[in-house]
Formats: structure tokens, sequence, C-alpha cells
């Protein structure tokens, strides 16, 4: 815990403002344009709690990253948060976007969002594997471990965010 | 014997601009590519790389207070200039200790930066209080043996009126009355104030007023016709000089007294990697990506080409713009844009039922980061804000090309 009461001290008031205005904005925004855009309950909470549960992941893995690792926390791995939200927007973003195009059909039923969604954060993990893992052979020391802790914790994020739909999305 | 002539002007076009986007895109590769600035001697394709403008500062700052209120005020305000100011990483910390009088607190303030040295030293280290004052009766400006009299905020009487008077101070260039331009501060009071101000004007009609910034005036000989323009000439000329002014005059006032106690220079933090290696190797990783993909089967051939294609310009075109135009950029944030546009532009080709989301839910969150955000943070937003609008771009021409090569 030492290191986010470090962080924490040493943000102004103003820092600290912006910093939780700026996950609120969005906590709130997201799911609140998502239940605009499909009226769809189990979408609204499926997106809310995938924001979170990225925001959870994120500050566990960073802890695990200082405690058990003994990784210094420097000020790039403020970037982590901000790269794991922009991988999540496009994978709760394939998923509103199928729902929305094929909800309307008659013969839409939600194993159809399941199976494309399975399929899309399929096809997002291979790029991730394959991008990340590409970029790291090229880098060394604290850019590497950035590297490395960015792309594991995104493919966690995305493949939670399989498992919530899974559990949140009934027939 | 007569020649008939089959000209199809539709098909010439398609050719024509087939091979004007090829030349675009071939020229775009190529200044894009590392090392391709060896090509020419006659233009400069260097990537202007932010790593060895880094310059890294500890400043102490002693504030006589030791009201916590104000203490966060002070680093609220000082944080506020910096954030304005584009500084890369700022750090305000209290220290613990108290300095010897005990009646004072200390201030850390640690920078890291590629941001002019003395423009961000003044930002940190000036209170900026800002006064309006008036010429002492007793006082002669044109006496020889005190020719600095004028500047001095001894030889002026307070009238009152600050900062917390006005709403805004804007800066601007105006035409002085030698036909040429020069940066001045306007100070606008607030709506239910602007009576008093005029009032306060018309009695000081042809006298000399002042606008006092910690200890230092700078006079203001008030005209004798009417006026409803407060506007002080500044003596800056560079457009950084003139933003770090405008910073000063607009981010809050700083009402407790503070001086600068110590300054001293540390190693910067930077983060270095070798942007011609990662270039090729991200050359490859694309490459191998695309091609695990085809064997894979997991899309159609047209959306890899498509998504293949879109990635390269992307990347090209926003690298080629960087170095005809010289924007510095840090190299270790390319790499993280270069993988979040290739996921992007992938997941847009593949799930065209989404773009629309997609795109606009970026944008948006690119745009809240920009606006709330500071540093490296707001700097990637602000990338990206412009590359998803070019993969758009991108992404429509790949497939208007891929297209027009079918036809061909």
């Amino acid at each position: 815990m030492e290191i986010f009461l470090n962080l924490w001290n040493n943000w102004t008031n103003l820092e600290k403002i912006s910093f939780f205005s700026i996950f609120l904005i969005i906590f709130l925004l997201i799911p609140t344009a998502i239940y605009m855009i499909t009226k769809n309950k189990s979408l609204v909470l499926f997106s809310a709690l995938s924001l979170l549960s990225s925001a959870l992941l994120t500050l566990i893995g960073i802890l695990i990253l200082s405690i058990i690792f003994n990784i210094e926390i420097t000020y790039i791995f403020l970037l982590t948060p901000f790269t794991i939200l922009f991988i999540n927007l496009l994978n709760i973003g394939t998923c509103i976007g199928y729902y929305t195009l094929h909800s309307k059909k008659k013969d839409f039923n939600l194993i159809d969002l399941k199976k494309e969604f399975l399929k899309d954060t399929t096809q997002l993990s291979i790029l991730i594997l394959l991008l990340f893992s590409s970029l790291s052979i090229s880098l060394t020391s604290l850019f590497l471990t950035f590297i490395l802790f960015t792309g594991i914790l995104s493919l966690g994020v995305i493949w939670f965010n399989y498992v919530l739909l899974h559990r949140l999305v009934k027939k | 014997m007569k020649l008939k002539f089959n000209f199809d002007i539709k098909r010439f076009v398609g050719y024509l601009s087939l091979i004007i986007a090829t030349s675009f895109g071939i020229t775009a590769i190529l200044i894009a590519l590392p090392l391709t600035e060896k090509i020419s001697e006659r233009t400069s394709f260097d990537l202007i790389t932010k790593e060895n403008q880094y310059w890294s500062r500890e400043y102490v700052l002693e504030l006589q207070t030791t009201d916590t209120k104000d203490i966060e005020k002070v680093r609220n305000i000082i944080y506020k200039r910096l954030k304005k100011f584009k500084v890369e990483q700022i750090e305000i910390a209290k220290l613990k200790e108290l300095s010897d009088t005990g009646n004072t607190t200390l201030l850390k303030v640690t920078i890291n930066t590629t941001r002019d040295p003395n423009l961000v030293k003044e930002l940190i280290a000036n209170q900026f209080q800002v006064r309006i004052v008036t010429k002492k009766e007793d006082i002669d400006f044109f006496d020889e043996e005190n020719q600095f009299a004028h500047l001095f905020a001894e030889n002026y009487d307070p009238t009152g009126w600050d900062r917390s008077n006005f709403r805004n101070v804007h800066i601007t260039e105006l035409k002085t009355t030698n036909n040429t331009y020069s940066y001045f501060a306007i100070f606008k009071p607030w709506v239910s104030k602007q009576a008093d101000f005029n009032k306060l004007l018309d009695e000081h009609k042809g006298e000399y007023m002042g606008i006092d910034t910690d200890g230092f005036v700078t006079p203001y000989l008030v005209p004798l016709e009417e006026q409803s323009v407060f506007a002080i000439p500044l003596s800056y000329q560079y457009e950084e000089e003139v933003e770090a002014i405008d910073i000063l005059y607009n981010s809050g006032i700083i009402s407790t007294n503070y001086t600068l106690l110590s300054e001293t220079d540390l190693d910067p933090h930077i983060i270095k990697i070798n942007h011609i290696g990662i270039s090729g190797g991200f050359a490859i990783s694309l490459l191998l990506t695309y091609l695990l993909l085809v064997l894979l089967k997991h899309d159609t051939i047209d959306d890899v080409k498509r998504a293949f294609l879109a990635s390269i310009l992307t990347i090209s075109v926003y690298l080629a713009f960087l170095k005809l135009f010289n924007i510095p950029v840090d190299t270790f944030l390319l790499p993280i844009i270069a993988i979040l546009i290739f996921l992007l532009i992938k997941t847009l080709v593949v799930n065209l039922d989404s773009v629309f989301y997609i795109e606009i839910g970026l944008i948006l969150l690119f745009l809240i980061v920009k606006i709330l955000g500071y540093g490296y943070i707001e700097i990637l937003a602000n990338h990206l804000i412009w590359l998803v609008v070019l993969s758009k771009l991108t992404l429509i021409s790949s497939g208007w090309y891929l297209d027009k090569i079918k036809e061909v």
C-alpha cells in the first residue's frame, strides 16, 4: 500500500480531482451511453462491471509488481490504465455494435452475441499476444516490464469481460 | 482509312488516381522509414526525438505559512501553471521538516521536462502578486539621479485594486503608436466592478498608474481621452514567453508569500529506446501477425489486406507528418501508439457493425483525458485523437485502393 500512499501524498488536490474525474466521467458516461443505445440492463451492468474490474485488475497488478517482483513503479505505469481502458473500449464496443445491429432481427438470441463476443475476444487476444510479444523482443529493462505487464493485463481484462458477459447476459 | 481513337476518360481518371495514390503511399512510407533521411541531402527527414532535450531539477520553496489550506492552494496553483505549460513530469511535495523558524513550510517541486528551463523557473519561483498602483505625488520619474524610479513599487501608492478584481487578463497582440505590433495584457474587470474601475481611471486621467508585480512596476500613463481598455504593454516577444506570462496571470492568485530557497540539478528520467531497431521489429511483427491471421483463416483475405494496408498507411503518414513538420516526440510513446492503432484498425475492419460506437467512444475518452489529464497521458491522448481520425481516412482509402486494383 505504501506506493499508493506515497503517490497520494505527492499529488496536489487538483491532480487527485483531475485523475478521479477522468475515471468517474468514463465510468458514468459509458454505461449511460450503452443504456441509451441498447436499452438492455444486462449490457449496462456488463459494461460497468467490466470498467470497474479493469481498474481493480490494474491496481492489483501494480501491487503484485511492486510487492512480489519488487519492481519500482514509475510514471510510465500511469500509461497502463489508459492503455487498458483503450483495449477494454475496443472489446466492449464490438459487443455493443453486434447487439445493436442484430437485436432487432427475428432470429436473434443472446447465445449468438456470446459466440460473436468469443470470436472477437479471441481475435483481439491473438493480436495483443503477437504485437506485445514481438515488441518485447527488441526492448530491455523497465520499458520491457511495462510492455509485458500491460500486454498480460490487457489479455486478463478482455477474458474477464468474456466471463462477465457469459454470466450476466442470460437468454 | 480513319483511325478510331477510343479514349475512356473514366478509366483514365481511375488509373491516374491510382498512380497518385500509390505515389503518395510510397512517399509517405519512404519518409517514415528510419534512416531514409540519408537518401536526400536537400531535405532533412530526421525524426526529432525529445530524449536529448530532457532536463530535471528540484526546487525548494519556503512558504510563509504553516496553514494546510494555504499550502495546498500554493501547490495547486503551481501545479496548474506547470500543467498548462505542458511540463511532462511534475511532483510537488510538502517536506516533512519545517524550516528553522518554525513559521514556514518547505515545498519541494521536482520537474522532469523538455520545456524552457528559464520559463519553468519563472512559473515556479514567482508568486506573481498583481496590484494596481498610482505614482506617489512626491516622486519624479524624470529625475536623472533616479532613472529607474518608475520601476519600483515603493514609489507608488496602492489603490486597493488587485488581480482578484479582474475576471481575466487577456494577452494579445495590438498595434502600437509606431505602427508595429506588440503584446499587451488587457485587464478585464468583473462586470460588477467595471463602473468602479472606469471611475478609478477617470480620477487619474493624464497621471501615471502601474501594475505592480511582486515589487516591480510596469508604468501606465492614463490617457486624457475616454477609454474602455486597460492594456499594459509586455516586454516579451517570443510565443513561449507570452504563453508563460499568460499562465502566470490566469492560473489563480497565490496570496501566501514565498521565496525560492534552492534549486538542484538532477539526472533526467529518460526512457531511451532504439526507435530504429523497434521500427524494423515492428515491420516484421506486423507482417508475421497478418501472415498468421491469413494462415489461421480467421478473417477473409480482403479484410486482412485492408487492415494491413490501413495500418501501414496510418503509421507512415503519421511518422512522415512528425518528420516533415519537425514535431518533437517521446520515442517510447511510439510503440504504444503503434500497438493501439494496429489493434484499433484490425478491430474496425472485422467489426463493421461497431465502427461508430468504438470511434465515438475512443474520441470521447481521449478528449476527456486531454482536458483533465497531464504529462504523458495527455500527450498520448493528443496523438491518438488525430490517429483515430487518420485511421478512419486510411481505412476508407485502403478499401477504395484495393477495389481499384481489383478493377485493373
